[in-house]
């Protein structure tokens, strides 16, 4: 099977992009991501894909994973299998929308494709302030993508990356890979961010949720860590930065890595070693803000404020 | 698979919160009130947090349709980390999926304690959770269509609700035959708690200890925990709302509605108004 589908993957057009320092050969246009001329080391392209996998350690809704094989099932769009950190294999539903079938690439698929690959996605955004990553982590919908416009819109810090951001290391030490120059956001972002969202895509058919394009403010390459704020709601009506030193750090990032639920502790290993490697090199603050008020401005002034002296 | 689930269920603004309260103070094990943040019982049945854990899924790039049907599956799973019960909070109708397959894990579930209120009062109680005018809040309360938690402008920590109207979500708890249902009115709740928490009780199987059960009403009483939700915030209370505990009282849309918003109301929700004693 994996033959003939190689066969037709010459024939086919493809697209060769660059994202999360990966080099990705792909069948499906994705214009999120980067255009580049370098051999490419991950592969996604149309085909068939196992039923089931064969050594699956754990199942869930829809999906089975081992260490180095992942099957998801979207019901009415597309089957996903992602193999050895190089390989996404595509078996659309018919009338399947484009839009939904790219969807899920940027996100869980690509995110599998870094697991497999021994590195550590982070569930973040992020800016660059002096050549150095500032990343901001949080559960989905507390403001991660908000706050990193907001930061490059009013003092200009350039962008990296949006929901997922790759740590990895280079000669012993943590580094930050850029992933691409789009970022989503709701229409109550939008607004509080004064972007129209006339002519913006939606990400998928049927959710309201916008895809912004962030190229001429983009900054692609390698970083070294700065800091990482981790984003919580506050019961109580105000917003707070604290510091958090030692061993809480670890806990902290921690239960933000990118579908923890999902992989469980298939990585543990390489996670360890790298989120302690940038752990090491980062500060860590928590972010304590109200739920559903706009404090957009108090708190990009108050963040600004803290990278500039860390 | 174990048979441990019991919904809480309601249509908003009925009590459901005051029975968790008070369950969570009953079955504690230390005598100390418990943290209305902090509740132990009654996890909602729309939270996407627990869909995520539960399904190791991102939903919030999900449609409705395709979040409710992890919904089933993730609370099956939820519920296999408790023992005796595993108590779920709802303000769902009782609605299969669209496909015809339950929405409810219906071969987990041992019971519902449904939770009903006048709905003259509900309607003023739901203004104020709303933040909206009683005429709106009643317009929505007559909605055979209506659902929560339905905003596609940002993200919501919870999954599309369908409610419908205050009938047919009464209809879609007490009219089902795939578990037993206990109906509590929040009056009887409000006039005689020990009565109607000790029915709950009994219902469950739980044995009942007078002094618990009576040290349980005291910390879980209304003006408890308003006095609560003003010292340390509640996060349960949606941001548009001033007040979660607001009166909790029956009877007082006497003072409050206008003659043709109770016409409107008896009007369309006589069905179940008449059959539980509110008409």
């Amino acid at each position: 099977m994996v033959n003939n589908i190689s066969f037709c993957y010459f024939l086919k057009k493809h697209y060769t992009y660059s994202a999360f320092g990966l080099i990705i050969s792909s069948e499906i246009e994705i214009p999120e991501f980067v255009i580049s001329k370098e051999k490419s080391n991950v592969t996604i392209c149309y085909g068939n894909v196992p039923k089931t996998l064969k050594k699956a350690e754990h199942e869930g809704f829809r999906y089975q994973i081992s260490k180095n094989e992942f099957l998801i099932k979207y019901s009415t769009w597309a089957t996903y299998f992602v193999c050895n950190g190089e390989k996404v294999i595509i078996q659309p539903e018919k009338n399947a929308d484009e839009r939904d079938i790219r969807a899920f690439i940027l996100s869980t698929v690509i995110a599998i494709v870094l697991h497999q690959r021994g590195l550590l996605p982070l569930h973040t955004s992020g800016i660059v302030y002096k050549n150095k990553g500032v990343l901001f982590a949080g559960n989905s919908g507390i403001g991660k993508s908000t706050i990193a416009i907001a930061l490059n819109k009013k003092y200009k810090y350039k962008f990296i990356s949006d929901d997922i951001t790759v740590i990895s290391e280079q000669n012993a030490a943590p580094i930050i890979y850029s992933s691409f120059p789009s970022v989503k956001l709701w229409q109550d972002s939008l607004d509080m961010l004064k972007i129209s969202n006339n002519k913006l895509p939606l990400i998928r058919k049927d959710v309201n949720k916008f895809r912004y394009n962030t190229n001429t403010d983009f900054y692609s390459g390698i970083l070294n860590p700065y800091a990482i704020f981790v984003i919580e709601n506050n019961v109580q009506n105000k917003v707070e930065i604290i510091e958090i030193k030692g061993v809480e750090k670890f806990n902290i990032v921690r239960n933000h890595i990118f579908r923890a639920k999902m992989i469980k502790e298939l990585y543990s290993n390489e996670h360890f070693k790298l989120l302690t490697l940038f752990l090491n090199s980062a500060k860590c603050y928590k972010i304590l803000r109200p739920k559903d008020v706009n404090t957009i401005n108090e708190l990009s002034s108050m963040i600004n404020k803290i990278i500039k002296k860390v | 698979m174990k048979k441990n689930i019991v919904w809480l269920a309601s249509y908003p603004k009925s009590g459901n919160t005051w029975c968790r309260v008070f369950l969570s103070n009953y079955l504690n094990k230390t005598k100390e009130t418990v943290d209305i943040n902090n509740l132990q019982i009654g996890s909602i049945f729309s939270s996407k947090h627990i869909i995520e854990d539960n399904t190791g899924l991102d939903i919030s790039e999900y449609t409705e349709n395709e979040c409710d049907e992890l919904r089933n599956f993730a609370f099956t799973k939820w519920a296999e980390n408790f023992d005796d019960f595993a108590f779920f909070k709802t303000h769902d109708a009782y609605l299969p999926l669209d496909s015809g397959e339950n929405m409810f894990p219906v071969k987990s579930t041992k019971a519902a304690i449904y939770f009903i209120r006048n709905p003259l009062d509900v309607t003023i109680s739901f203004a104020n959770h709303l933040a909206c005018t009683i005429d709106k809040s009643t317009n929505r309360l007559c909605d055979k269509n209506f659902s929560i938690a339905a905003s596609k402008k940002k993200f919501n920590q919870q999954v599309r609700q369908k409610i419908l109207s205050w009938d047919l979500h009464v209809k879609s708890w007490t009219e089902q035959n795939d578990f037993p249902v206990l109906v509590i009115r929040y009056e009887d709740m409000l006039l005689n708690p020990q009565k109607e928490f000790k029915k709950i009780l009994k219902f469950l199987k739980i044995k009942t200890d007078n002094n618990k059960l009576n040290s349980a009403i005291k910390n879980s009483s209304f003006d408890k925990m308003k006095l609560l939700e003003k010292k340390t915030g509640f996060k349960e209370k949606p941001s548009s709302c001033k007040k979660f505990f607001n009166v909790g009282k029956s009877g007082y849309y006497k003072e409050i509605l206008s003659e043709n918003q109770i016409k409107k109301i008896i009007k369309e929700q006589k069905d179940s108004m008449k059959k539980f004693g509110y008409l």
